[in-house]
């Protein structure tokens, strides 16, 4: 990299908390009638009212640590969970915290930047904000955001169940969109998390993110749901953005309410997911670890 | 009276590092929140698992020096 790359460089991320700081009060004051995720509910958060994600104006943290089990190019990451989700996802593995957003503690910027910057002296590579979902605490993601240091390397990690007014407060904040595509069908999408027209929203926000960041599109493998699920996701990501980096995760375990849907009450067969592998070669995948 | 708890709400709370396993019939352990001191654990137990090598070389790397 050259020097005047570099200062191109510096001037963008160091131009981001900038932005970010500026864009705290936006975000706050779109709670008074919450629209940043696709459900729409339009309740005011800031009074006490709650949507579907039953969050109010407050942001708790049931995580924050250094990981290595994402994808390697992200690693080691500093993730920072922050509860509460707008999904309802059956098998969600962190059920308890995500379905709750008084689940864990108050975040506290000072203390949590003090803890990221800890991590990244330590080394870590990047810093993940997730959940729960992140879009459901935009406020405090952009805060946290508007602390950190220029030069860390920031992953958003999302649901991509964002909408239009969430996507311009986080357009240029983060280095790197992690965005789950979950189901490959809207019916499955209503029976797993009770989330209504999955594919038009999902679509619209991992081709916005495509062009507005590096994108990484995970799908957890679901027994049973590579036919109606992963095939037709990765016939999509073929089609429409062949060049994204798709990272496809075989660990499913029957967790939190998974075991009310016949097909989620074990673990992926090793067979199934060999298939799923084959299918993505098939289409010509970029398949990252 | 017995006070009503609210399970849906119930706060609960991590203060230190944590990391999920599942250990299956097979053998095979599902990890979920891997940590390094986890990482490290799982491949002294199983020194053949090629990815939990390349994750703990990840912690290695120069990133981390």
């Amino acid at each position: 990299m050259t020097v005047f790359e570099e200062h191109v460089v510096m001037a963008h991320v160091q131009n981001r908390a900038a932005l970010a700081r500026e864009r705290v009060p936006v975000a706050r004051a779109a709670l008074a009638n919450c629209r940043l995720c696709a459900h729409h509910c339009g309740v005011n958060r800031l009074v006490g009212e709650r949507g579907l994600c039953h969050a109010g104006d407050e942001t708790r943290v049931f995580s924050a640590q250094i990981e290595v089990g994402d994808e390697m190019e992200l690693l080691p990451t500093f993730a920072i969970a922050l509860s509460g989700c707008d999904l309802r996802c059956s098998f969600c593995i962190t059920g308890a915290e995500s379905w709750n957003p008084r689940a864990g503690e108050p975040l506290c910027a000072a203390t949590l930047t003090a803890k990221t910057e800890t991590a990244w002296n330590d080394g870590v590579r990047t810093v993940m904000i997730l959940g729960g979902e992140p879009t459901i605490h935009l406020p405090a993601a952009l805060e946290i955001v508007a602390a950190l240091p220029p030069a860390m390397r920031l992953v958003w990690k999302t649901n991509a169940h964002a909408t239009t007014q969430a996507r311009a407060l986080l357009d240029g904040m983060f280095d790197v969109w992690l965005a789950d595509y979950k189901f490959g069908n809207d019916d499955c999408a209503l029976r797993l998390a009770k989330v209504p027209h999955y594919q038009q929203i999902v679509r619209e926000n991992l081709v916005w993110a495509s062009r507005h960041s590096e994108l990484i599109i995970r799908h957890l493998l679901m027994p049973g749901h590579v036919d109606c699920c992963w095939e037709p996701i990765a016939q999509w990501l073929a089609a429409e953005l062949p060049f994204v980096k798709v990272s496809l995760r075989d660990g499913f375990w029957p967790a939190w309410q998974a075991v009310r849907h016949s097909e989620l009450r074990g673990p992926m067969a090793a067979s199934e997911a060999a298939r799923a592998r084959d299918i993505a070669c098939s289409y010509g995948l970029r398949l990252i670890e | 009276m017995k006070a009503k708890t609210e399970h849906r709400y119930m706060e609960t709370s991590r203060s230190a590092a944590a990391t999920e396993i599942l250990i299956q019939a097979d053998g095979r352990i599902l990890v979920h929140n891997l940590t390094p001191a986890m990482a490290e654990l799982l491949s002294i137990i199983n020194p053949s698992d090629e990815p939990m090598k390349q994750r703990l070389r990840a912690v290695n790397s120069p990133w981390c020096q």
